[in-house]
């Protein structure tokens, strides 16, 4: 899970979670986010962010590298090895 | 559109094709039967046989009035019935080709992308210093800018600056329920 990989890049990595869901009131938001227990900054999606990202499902995760280029893709749950994958890649380059 | 014109074709064509070849072999096989033919293994000693002693066979029994001719005619009616019915199979797959499709403007967001291949798999693409990377959200694009607000903080985040600051972001889209 994304939750148990986070800690060992938090630091060399930002996560930012992103609520797609525009309609959303804040307060809910932080009420997830703590019955997660997760563990990173969380943020409402501004609308316009949407259509440029397109996420087509729910979670959808984004990797962008130290240069601003898109450096993965990924929908649904992806195994823990794709993610180390991922944040190593990120980390590193 | 094609295809399912085709399979439509096949599935009128295939009754039809057991129907005519049906027909085709009752009528090729009764001949031998009602017409009064010397056969070689015949040892009658007579010298022509008798037309009128024709053993009945299954199919005898089953069109026993039919002469040849009657029966050539009936294939006959049977094939230009197939050769209507093939043409307005193909009249029908030509107006079905010919009617347009109606189109349905997807809004964007909602049109579905091509999947993007792991990076474990492809080697993830390096933009060279200097040529910029056309923006986009497909992998090897540059991301588009975003200001995020942290709930927690209030603080504005923005991507352009943590780029600058060269810091790798993960953007982790979810939704409450």
């Amino acid at each position: 899970m994304l939750k148990d990989i986070y800690p060992e890049y938090q630091d060399s990595v930002d996560l930012y979670a992103v609520n797609i869901d525009l309609g959303e009131d804040l307060s809910s938001i932080v009420r997830f986010r703590d019955e997660q227990d997760h563990p990173w900054p969380v943020a409402q999606a501004p609308a316009e962010m949407l259509p440029l990202y397109n996420p087509i499902a729910v979670p959808f995760k984004v990797a962008i590298d130290r240069n601003g280029i898109v450096a993965f893709r990924g929908k649904g749950a992806d195994p823990a090895e794709t993610l180390h994958h991922v944040f190593q890649e990120l980390s590193q380059a | 559109m094609f295809f399912s014109t085709r399979k439509r074709s096949v599935v009128l064509a295939a009754p039809l094709l057991l129907f005519s070849i049906a027909c085709t072999s009752e009528v090729g096989t009764t001949p031998t039967t009602v017409v009064p033919t010397a056969t070689p293994t015949s040892v009658a000693p007579a010298d022509t046989p008798t037309p009128t002693t024709v053993p009945p066979t299954a199919t005898s029994t089953l069109t026993p009035t039919l002469t040849l001719q009657d029966q050539l005619l009936q294939e006959r009616v049977v094939l230009q019935e197939l050769v209507v019915l093939q043409e307005l199979v193909a009249a029908r797959a030509t107006a079905t080709a010919l009617t347009p499709t109606p189109t349905v403007a997807v809004p964007v967001q909602w049109q579905l992308q091509p999947l993007q291949p792991l990076p474990m798999n492809t080697p993830t693409p390096t933009p060279m210093a200097g040529s910029p990377a056309e923006t986009g959200n497909r992998v090897g694009e540059r991301a588009p800018d975003f200001t995020l607000t942290e709930i927690s903080t209030g603080q504005p985040v923005q991507l352009a600056q943590l780029t600058e600051q060269g810091r790798p972001v993960v953007i982790y889209f979810f939704t409450t329920w």
